[in-house]
């Protein structure tokens, strides 16, 4: 059992010029089980992830919208951005 | 499951009004109601260029049709939006409804442009003719009115 797993984080808009990357590929603890939790590790990882993540994130994961308490079991991707602006 | 006849575009070209009404048109009479944004200029804005999560926004959109078609009973329902940098008075984004009363198309166009702006996967950055750039911040405004809508 690996106390890892691959997961691909992307960054869109402002989150994106914040982070320097649109995405990346990390090796998750596997305590992290959530999407919110996700959110904290960032934010724990470096001072841009602190900088930039704050309560106006909104996740999807597998390219569904995702609560904080949304879990991580089995997913491949989570996407990070801001409040939507089109229209 | 209602027989809308929706139809979703995400798109970096330009749109023709008349011809999607012709569409809409062409599914059925009553009445359509539509609604097109444009770039609006003003404020040193020279551009605005609109970034998107690509794998989500069709399915959003498509999801708040057909969320559009459960409340009303219309005969279709047409969104178009683009993406990529606009030019000023350029259109960004299309919503029309045809039914067999005005009410049902009118609220249909109203509720979809509402939720699209806050729950479509789309951010706005303004780009101004002294080669500034800034994001475009959510406007609480926006959220009250998708809210009225439950």
């Amino acid at each position: 059992m690996s106390d890892h797993r691959s997961i691909r984080i992307e960054y869109f808009a402002k989150f994106r010029e914040a982070m320097g990357r649109s995405a990346e590929d990390v090796a998750l603890p596997t305590a992290i089980g959530s999407a919110g939790m996700l959110v904290e590790w960032l934010r724990d990882r470096d001072a841009a992830g602190r900088a930039t993540f704050d309560d106006s994130v909104h996740i999807a994961v597998d390219d569904v919208m995702a609560q904080a308490g949304t879990s991580l079991d089995g997913a491949t991707s989570v996407a990070l951005f801001p409040p939507m602006t089109g229209g | 499951m209602s027989d809308t006849r929706i139809s979703v575009s995400v798109q970096a070209e330009p749109f023709d009004v008349g011809s999607l009404m012709a569409q809409l048109r062409a599914a059925g009479v009553g009445g359509i109601a539509n609604f097109t944004g444009i770039v609006r200029g003003g404020n040193g804005l020279s551009a605005l260029e609109i970034e998107h999560h690509p794998r989500m926004t069709q399915a959003t959109l498509e999801q708040i049709a057909q969320d559009a078609a459960t409340r009303w009973p219309l005969l279709a329902l047409t969104i178009v939006h683009r993406f990529g940098r606009l030019d000023l008075a350029a259109p960004i984004v299309f919503v029309g409804a045809s039914a067999v009363h005005r009410a049902a198309a009118l609220d249909a166009v109203a509720f979809t442009i509402d939720r699209l702006k806050t729950a479509a996967p789309f951010w706005k950055r303004e780009h101004f003719i002294d080669g500034k750039s800034a994001w475009v911040a959510p406007r609480p405004a926006d959220h009250a009115s998708a809210a009225r809508w439950g």
